[in-house]
């Protein structure tokens, strides 16, 4: 994992990790028992 | 809001309209290094200070109600604070990232530490959050890892760690 910054619960119970570094950043959601529900990644340089 | 680089508090309603900014009511100079501010069960803003190593609270009227922490590595001061939260059960959990542990307090009375320097289980805590249950989540910026604390006995494994309970 990159150098995970911030983390914020949800009212699911889940919550989110904003995480990132030189080559990749990202947002993920994960559930209490670490499994990853969805991410979020920035666009490549040239995508919308 | 706090806004690390200008070392500013601004409140925003929310829909984003700015409403006034906080300033250090104790410091002449000003917030030295924010990093966090959340809301406490009281409605009072409490805020961190990366490099004044400290937490302040004060109301909603930005009138300075106390302050907590000091720079240093014994019981209760800071090495540089980074991420606050509230947990369940209203107590604060600052991360006190140099000194690599959690720090628990109850009516600005510390109540529990979480971790050493020399023995882990954090690298550098950074940032905290709770849950409704009474669990917290660290991120360790240094070990890449999230820890999940329920148990102060617990041991963190790779990812994620069971939950604590920090009583």
């Amino acid at each position: 994992m990159a150098a995970p910054l911030d983390v914020a619960v949800r009212a699911n119970g889940n919550y989110l990790v904003v995480a990132g570094a030189d080559t990749s950043s990202f947002v993920r959601e994960l559930t209490p028992e670490g499994e990853i529900v969805r991410e979020w990644v920035p666009a490549a340089p040239g995508e919308n | 809001m706090a806004y690390y680089v200008l070392n500013r508090l601004l409140r925003f309603s929310s829909t984003g309209q700015f409403i006034e900014e906080i300033a250090d009511a104790e410091d002449p100079f000003g917030w030295d290094g924010l990093y966090d501010v959340v809301v406490d069960p009281g409605n009072n803003l409490s805020i961190v200070e990366w490099f004044g190593h400290r937490v302040t609270t004060v109301d909603q009227q930005g009138t300075f109600l106390r302050s907590i922490g000091s720079s240093g590595f014994q019981p209760g001061q800071f090495n540089f604070s980074r991420g606050l939260t509230y947990d369940a059960a209203g107590r604060l959990v600052v991360a006190d990232f140099s000194n690599k542990r959690i720090q628990v307090f109850e009516d600005a009375t510390l109540v529990q530490a979480l971790g050493t320097a020399m023995d882990g289980p954090f690298g550098t805590p950074y940032a905290v959050a709770a849950d409704a249950s009474g669990g917290v989540y660290v991120t360790d910026w240094g070990m890449s890892r999230i820890h999940m604390l329920v148990d102060p006995d617990l041991v963190p494994a790779p990812e994620v760690v069971r939950k604590p309970r920090l009583s």
